[in-house]
């Protein structure tokens, strides 16, 4: 039965206030650009990236007040991993929620009638943004449903795409999109996607793949565009709160302020209180450094000290660092360790009283470092090891110029054989970017996981990395929720 | 409006004596008060002047009145409002005037007293006025007790002459000679008796037994109990007064068979979570829809349970289809008082309460905290913390349940005033009610006014309203927000730390601020838990509420059983939060040296315009009751927020938004909605032996898309009161008193979803992780951010239920015993959820859908026997159900989890084929003694828990794979009972009454999460006093207790059947004693009755359940039955006194 009639309709029609629709919000080239800035604030959930990138590798403890805090990332790091994991649930989760709004924007923002350029552009940072979430799926969990349009609820039923297929559309994505980034943002708009941090990207998905003629070829685009280049002030330069004001080492960034008077929780990044030291200052003491990671530095080389915090360190000449026995010791010699990179000065903090106070540094995602030693790594497998080893220590010359006066280590390396140099990058890379989220991939890729960690487990007798099994453990699972609600059209990796 | 009502009295005064109508079956007249001396005059001496030569026949009677001392009784369909007269002569006698009427009418007048009634001519040849002298009947009458029993009716049988008793239940009434004269009053039996000469009859009346006359109250209209053909549970006012209430929520507590009530926790001001039936739904609409005089509200705990005079709790469809849309959960129906006698009565009733808490867990001493670190770490290979020497030196510690608990106080006083007065009737209170509770710092304090009143203006129309006015004033603690509830932080806080603690000067000061501090005083735990104490302290938040709802309406009658009704009502909430976090240091994770103020403002206006027509009418055996109606609801939400950082001081002058001088933040929003509904309804009753009922109701709401808003809901049912048959004649006589069978069936809807569901929208999207906007620039500048938020689903519709009930009534041995049985099947479909949809969709919320079937199925009993032996009275009433949940389908995907808390995984899982939010986890085997028993617990020579060490626990390998991962998950208890019960007890001896109610569940499990910190921790956290000897410490110590241990790398903690535990229980929840004072005592006080009572609540539990309190609540059926701690409910201790003048 239907009852209708004009004044029975009129009384049901009720506006929905405050809430704009999907359709009247993209309508204008200022809500276009909201619409993409949202897509980087996504970029802000740190939690999962720090768990794969750093603690499933040999360089940190997961930390925390316990095993059983974030036991999902604990299972995680002594592998024992099942499909309905939380984080691994978490990370598939946020990269589609990445993907799925930039898919919205893509198809939405060309409708609009706006400045041609911005439009491009804006649309282009979508697509590159898009990309990097499929960069960051199909490292972990090989191919992935590929999904470039916004889809309905009743369409939601399928299957994988080849790993093939995703690294193609990666490559496609970065690569089309190099050609429309701008090279530079005006000071206002600094930290959007450029064209190098595309080439970048490209150049990471191919290194991920083993594909060192490309890597060659966009890295030495980079090098040679000379857009980026080393912080002026040395490696140390990249962690203070200044690194914030254009630095010139990170071609892509995420950048997290709180601001002053405004909903704190929407700007601001939890990296600084997650890796902030427990018990004596407001932090959670996660990401800890392991021994392992601590004596792998040459003692001297300037860049421990900006990488690992000791008990009665003094951080940037006013923070007497506090690492007592609340935390649990992890296999260190006497009080554990504290990652710094994202420490932050209390008299400098921004909400210095709060129990969660918020990272205002910019965290590096692809810096000009990375690019050095992807080029490096490139030549060297592609038979130029002498230029491979010229560029390795430009690193080392970096490093060693940080601090005044320059130290004597680490000193320049003279390795000629390919196979001794591959490993000399592997292990700079793990000294250069700690904590910045690469050891583990690097690990994966060159299919030294298995090693490094059994080797880690021994040596440190403990469960951290023992069970790793190179047949299913390259891949994280895929999640049992998608497995059950497609109705087993998304398949499983093997092994799981 | 009372201003207006009480000028239309005055304005209309003597003509609406007269046009009173005769209400429903209990006869009422007007009384004429005693005038001034004309008893003995004959009507042919009293004179009169009429000024007109045409008069309106009623108006000629006004005049008699306004010139004598006079009074007519009058039947008002006698005389039409129209009819005239006309007078010969100015100059005349009352009875020449009456019988100049008499000739020219069919009245005749008959003259007993002061009171002249006008009756219908019986045949031509009578005396057009019989001017009689009085026979003058007194007596008393008395209740069973022999207390006098004030308002019963006194008739002369066959006429219309009577009175009622006053309050001491005496009366006096002038008769004829060789009168019969009938005593009635409610509830009791009534008795004619023939005068034959006397002039004094004193009766006691007999209690009525016979419940099927009770009227019932139904949307909108009422019927007879045997007139009922579906399942409706009813509380009256003295169940109500006898369970010495806080809430009238509490009073439904165990009343009535198929309905739960649980306290959503003790603290002051909290709510409860009323459920009938079971959860038939998924979503967070579970709220049953309230109807306090005829006006629908969503929350009642503003009423205050004094004002009630009865409550229905309509539980079939059948029943409740009438309201449609709004009664998917159930309806309860709330009537409060009216004026009840021509005599104002102002009534005391005051009632104050001591509290105690009547559980709570003991924890460990500062020894034993020490001890437990100590064994903690040593099994885990650590150095111990504390040396032996220094540990010799704790002792106890402190106690922290000493320090956060006190005794708590109860204040409830309420003061009534009501009465009738012709064609006005008021009921007016006022209630003041203050709970100070067990935790210090939470208090509830609140002031509820009522105002009912009808003024019938004439034959025709009449006009109304009821309105509850309250304010209230809260204090809240830190309870509400789980995981950090105040009781929870008191159990894991360590011992070893001073509860107060006087920081000098000197102190570490970091910001300065600690001098004189009163939020500094506080010891700083060693853990970084907080000092529960100072947390207590620093909850500076508070509530006030200002709520006005009620309604108005007018009722016009233009032919009998016709009756129009035109219903206003509206239901205005302010809500006020008054923030505030001061400057304090403890230690450098529990400090705060900036402050900051909060205001949060929310308003919401609901209004409901009902209008009905109903008729009723007798065609011979045939009785119909109709009615067909229009409501029409707008809901208006508006809410606004501002915080501000910086305070300069702690000083209350300065904790104000101006005086802040920091940042400020703020937010805001408005929502409408609105619901458009057509019903009908129509019951038939043959001869009171068959019943049929029938309703029909359309629902709009403007939370669907066009095309989809409309939904309608059918119901009907039938009844059979086989006892009114002839051929069970002779069995109804002996042993049946009767017996009546029931069938109902019904569809009901729910749109319970938020506003705009079917829109794709955008907005600011803030996660734990960070939110939607972002900062580019080299200085960095704001970007703001918007991102998708749901896409919406145009498709939505009705979620629908489906319910078929079977009831019977049974009454037996002259009614003594009385069975009401009913069995029901409820199944839901289309349910409005949010569907488990796959993830690669990417949406940020997932939108609502309709998808998913649940069915309910129960049998409930309410079985009551009452008798009098004597001085001796009893009365036993017990109720029994059980109810089977299923989950028939959740659309994609086949389960949902829920019930997550504080870094443990999900507890619970609701699983197509099961019923709702069963425990999940995994399942434990024991604990394994040795390292023999370790290896065993392996496949193919591989560790099965290779991390495992002695002590720790077993976790079976359900799918046999060699290692325990989610697959080996399962269910391990659920939190739906078998069955939960009540017995009510009432005894009466002579004046004295007792009253105890006990109400149980039995086979439920809970799910003891507070076990998972307090039980089997690390020891940072405190741990139960008892663990030390209980925990696993060596071979053969426990098989159900895991070693304590500081790194636990067999994940011991993980959600497993560890903590699943039985939650049946037996609880004395309310007893109470009273005294009835003898009236001859009070009368000298003027008081009519007094009643003095002590009670007890919650006076024990017997429960295996090893954790606080095993009646847990929870607003979503997803996750119930898991114990977080909530505020401890109290033991109540009260005294009260009842005085009416």
């Amino acid at each position: 039965m239907m009852i209708s009639g004009a004044c029975t309709d009129r009384f049901l029609d009720e506006e929905i206030l405050g809430t704009e629709t999907l359709d009247s919000f993209y309508s204008s080239e200022e809500n276009a650009t909201k619409g993409v800035n949202a897509l980087y604030a996504r970029l802000k959930i740190h939690g999962n990236r720090m768990l794969f990138g750093d603690i499933m590798s040999d360089d940190a403890w997961k930390g925390g007040e316990n095993n059983a805090d974030f036991q999902s990332w604990y299972d995680l790091l002594i592998f024992n991993i099942d499909p309905f994991n939380g984080t691994t649930t978490g990370m598939w989760i946020d990269s589609y929620n990445l993907i799925y709004e930039a898919n919205v924007a893509i198809l939405r923002i060309p409708a609009i009638d706006m400045n041609e350029d911005t439009k491009n552009r804006l649309v282009a940072e979508a697509r590159a943004l898009r990309a990097f979430s499929y960069l960051e799926l199909v490292r972990l969990y090989g191919g992935v449903p590929l999904i470039t349009e916004p889809l309905t609820p009743d369409k939601l039923n399928i299957p994988r795409n080849s790993a093939e297929e995703v690294f193609t559309f990666i490559e496609n994505e970065f690569l089309a999109v190099s050609e429309i980034l701008p090279s530079t943002y005006p000071a206002n708009e600094h930290g959007r996607l450029t064209k190098d941090a595309a080439l970048g990207l490209l150049a990471r998905i191919h290194l991920f793949q083993g594909e060192f003629t490309e890597v060659e070829k966009y890295t030495k685009m980079i090098i040679d565009r000379g857009i980026y280049f080393f912080h002026p002030e040395g490696f140390n330069g990249n962690w203070g709160l200044e690194n914030y004001a254009g630095n010139p080492e990170f071609i892509f960034e995420v950048k997290s302020f709180g601001f002053e008077g405004f909903d704190i929780q929407s700007t601001r990044s939890l990296l600084a209180v997650q890796t902030g030291i427990r018990g004596s200052d407001t932090g959670w003491s996660f990401d800890i450094p392991t021994q392992d990671l601590y004596d792998a530095y040459e003692d001297g080389d300037p860049r421990r000290e900006f990488t690992i915090g000791k008990d009665g360190d003094i951080y940037d000449n006013e923070d007497v660092l506090v690492i007592d026995s609340s935390i649990p010791a992890y296999g260190t010699d006497g009080d554990p360790y504290a990652c710094i990179k994202w420490y932050e000065t209390k008299s400098k903090r921004k909400n210095p009283k709060d129990i969660d106070h918020y990272m205002s540094k910019s965290f590096p995602i692809l810096r000009y470092a990375d690019v050095v030693l992807m080029y490096a790594e490139a030549l060297n497998e592609n038979g130029n090891s002498a230029q491979a080893l010229i560029e390795l220590n430009r690193i080392r010359e970096r490093a060693r110029n940080s601090v005044t006066p320059a130290s004597a280590v680490p000193a320049n390396l003279s390795i000629a054989d390919q196979g001794g140099l591959r490993t000399a990058i592997l292990n700079e890379r793990r000294l250069e970017f700690a904590f910045e989220w690469n050891r583990y991939f690097d690990l994966i890729r060159t299919k030294t996981a298995g090693t490094v960690l059994r080797n880690f487990a021994s040596k440190y007798n403990t469960p951290k990395g023992a069970a790793f099994d190179e047949t299913k453990h390259y891949l994280m699972p895929i999640p049992g929720i998608d497995i059950t609600r497609t109705g087993g059209i998304i398949e499983q990796n093997p092994g799981y | 409006m009372k201003i207006k009502l009480l000028q239309q009295i005055v304005k209309m005064s003597r003509l609406l004596f007269f046009l009173t109508i005769v209400q429903c079956a209990s006869f009422s007249l007007i009384f004429a008060s005693n005038g001034h001396g004309q008893n003995n005059a004959s009507l042919k001496d009293i004179e009169l002047q009429l000024s007109k030569s045409k008069y309106k026949i009623l108006d000629v009677f006004a005049e008699i009145e306004k010139q004598s001392d006079l009074r007519f009784l009058i039947k008002s369909e006698l005389v039409s409002s129209e009819a005239t007269i006309t007078i010969k002569s100015k100059n005349q006698t009352v009875w020449g005037v009456l019988t100049h009427i008499s000739k020219a009418t069919n009245l005749q007048f008959k003259r007993v007293g002061n009171t002249v009634v006008v009756l219908v001519k019986s045949s031509k040849l009578v005396k057009a006025v019989i001017d009689e002298a009085e026979i003058t009947l007194t007596g008393t009458i008395t209740d069973e007790n022999g207390i006098g029993l004030p308002g019963v009716n006194v008739l002369v049988e066959n006429s219309t002459l009577g009175t009622v008793t006053d309050v001491d239940g005496k009366y006096t009434l002038s008769v004829p000679e060789n009168a019969v004269i009938q005593f009635s009053y409610i509830g009791y039996i009534t008795q004619t008796i023939p005068l034959n000469g006397q002039t004094v009859i004193n009766i006691s009346m007999t209690p009525d037994l016979q419940q099927l006359e009770e009227i019932v109250v139904l949307s909108y209209g009422t019927v007879k109990r045997s007139e009922l053909t579906s399942a409706v549970a009813k509380v009256d006012s003295k169940e109500i007064s006898q369970a010495t209430v806080r809430t009238i929520g509490e009073a439904l507590q165990g009343r009535a068979a198929g309905v739960n009530v649980t306290a959503v926790s003790g603290e002051p001001g909290a709510g409860l979570v009323i459920n009938i039936r079971g959860a038939s739904t998924l979503n967070s609409g579970q709220d049953v829809l309230y109807v306090v005089d005829g006006f629908p509200v969503n929350r009642i705990d503003d009423v205050n349970p004094s004002d009630v005079a009865s409550i229905e709790i309509l539980k079939d469809a059948s029943a409740t289809a009438i309201y449609g849309s709004r009664a998917a959960n159930g309806v309860i129906l709330i009537t409060t008082k009216t004026g009840q006698s021509e005599k104002i009565q102002v009534t005391f009733d005051s009632k104050v309460s001591l509290q105690e808490v009547s559980n709570i867990i003991n924890m460990n001493n500062a020894t034993n905290y020490a001890r437990a670190r100590n064994r903690a770490l040593v099994n885990s290979g650590l150095t111990p913390q504390w040396s032996e020497e220094e540990i010799s030196y704790m002792g106890e510690g402190t106690n922290w349940f000493d320090e956060i608990i006190r005794e708590g106080r109860l204040n409830d006083h309420t003061i009534s005033v009501n009465g009738k007065s012709g064609n006005y009737n008021f009921y007016s209170s006022f209630n003041y009610f203050k709970h100070e509770g067990i935790v210090k710092n939470s208090n509830f304090e609140r002031f509820v006014f009522r105002i009912n009143q009808s003024l019938d203006i004439n034959k025709y129309v009449k006009v109304g309203n009821n309105f509850n006015i309250s304010s209230s004033k809260a204090r809240y603690i830190a309870d509400r927000s789980l995981p950090r509830g105040i009781i929870y932080e008191a159990m894991i806080v360590d011992p070893l730390t001073p509860a107060r603690y006087v920081r000098e000067e000197d102190d570490t000061d970091p910001f300065g601020k600690i001098k004189g501090n009163e939020y500094s005083q506080y010891g700083g735990p060693l853990t970084d838990n907080w000092n529960p104490l100072a947390h207590l302290a620093r909850q500076q938040t508070t509530n006030r509420g200002l709520r006005i709802f009620g309604n108005a309406y007018i009722e016009v009658e233009p032919i009998e059983g016709l009756i129009f009704k035109s219903d206003l009502g509206i239901d205005m909430r302010r809500n006020e939060d008054t923030g505030f976090n001061p400057l304090f240091f403890i230690k450098i994770n529990e400090s705060d040296e900036i402050g900051q103020v909060s205001k949060d403002n929310s308003t919401a206006n609901n209004y409901v315009w009902t209008n009905t027509i109903s008729y009723n009418k007798e065609f011979g055996s045939l009785k119909l009751t109709s009615v067909v109606g229009t409501v029409a609801e707008k809901y208006n939400n508006r809410w606004h927020g501002v915080t501000r950082q910086g305070l300069t001081s702690n000083n209350p002058t300065f904790q104000y938004l101006s005086t802040a001088e920091g940042v400020s933040s703020s937010y805001g929003g408005e929502s409408n909605s609105a619901l458009n509904s057509y019903f009908g309804r129509a019951i038939l009753n043959y001869n009171d032996k068959y019943m049929l009922s029938t309703s029909v109701r359309a629902d709009g709401s403007s939370k669907f898309a066009d095309g989809n808003k409309w939904g309608v809901f059918p119901a009907i049912s039938v009844g059979w009161n086989l006892t009114n048959e002839t051929f069970m004649e002779n069995v109804a006589d002996t042993w049946l008193s009767s017996l009546k069978v029931r069938v109902g069936w019904g569809k009901i809807g729910n749109a319970s979803i938020p506003d705009g569901s079917t829109l794709s929208t955008v907005g600011p999207y803030a996660s734990f992780w960070g939110g939607n906007n972002y900062s580019f620039g080299t200085t960095p500048e704001l970007a703001i951010g918007i991102s998708p938020l749901s896409p919406g689903n145009v498709a939505l519709t009705w979620e629908t239920s489906v319910q078929t009930n079977f009831g019977l009534d049974v009454y037996l041995f002259e009614n003594k015993l009385s069975l009401t049985a009913d069995y029901f099947i409820k199944k839901t479909t289309d349910l409005l959820l949010v569907e488990p949809l796959p993830t690669i969709g990417g949406y940020q919320q997932a939108p609502w859908s309709n998808a998913g079937e649940i069915q309910n199925k129960g049998f409930e009993l309410l079985a009551t026997y009452k008798d009098q032996v004597g001085d001796f009275g009893y009365n036993l009433t017990a109720t029994f159900a059980t109810l089977q949940n299923e989950i028939i389908s959740i659309g994609r995907g086949d389960f949902i989890s829920s019930g997550s808390y504080n870094g443990l995984d999900d507890v619970t899982r609701s699983q197509v084929g099961s019923s709702i939010g069963q425990f999940f986890g995994y399942q434990v085997e024991g604990i394994f003694q040795n390292n023999e028993e370790i290896n065993a617990h392996s496949l193919n020579g591989n560790l099965i828990q290779p991390l495992a060490e002695p002590g720790d626990v077993r976790f079976a390998d359900l799918d046999g794979n060699g290692v325990i991962d989610n697959d080996d998950k399962t269910f391990i208890g659920s939190p739906i009972p078998d069955f939960s019960y009540s017995l009510n007890v009432g005894l009466t001896y002579k004046k004295f009454d007792l009253n105890a109610f006990f109400q149980g569940v039995y086979g439920n499990e809970i799910f003891n999460g507070v076990k998972v910190f307090t039980n089997y921790g690390d020891g940072v956290k405190n741990l139960q006093d008892g663990v030390l000897d209980k925990a696993w410490n060596g071979e053969g110590t426990s098989n159900t207790h895991p070693r304590l241990v500081a790194n636990d790398l067999n994940q011991n903690s993980r959600v497993s059947s560890l903590y699943v535990e039985d939650g049946s229980y037996l609880r004395l929840r309310n007893v109470q004693l009273g005294y009835n004072f003898s009236k001859t005592l009070i009368q000298k006080i003027g008081a009519t009755n007094l009643r003095v009572y002590a009670s007890v609540q919650n006076l024990f539990t017997l429960t295996n359940y090893t954790g606080i309190d095993p009646e847990l609540a929870s607003y979503s059926p997803l996750s119930t039955g898991i114990d977080y701690t909530v505020y401890p409910k109290a033991r109540t201790y009260a005294l009260g006194v009842n005085l009416t003048f």
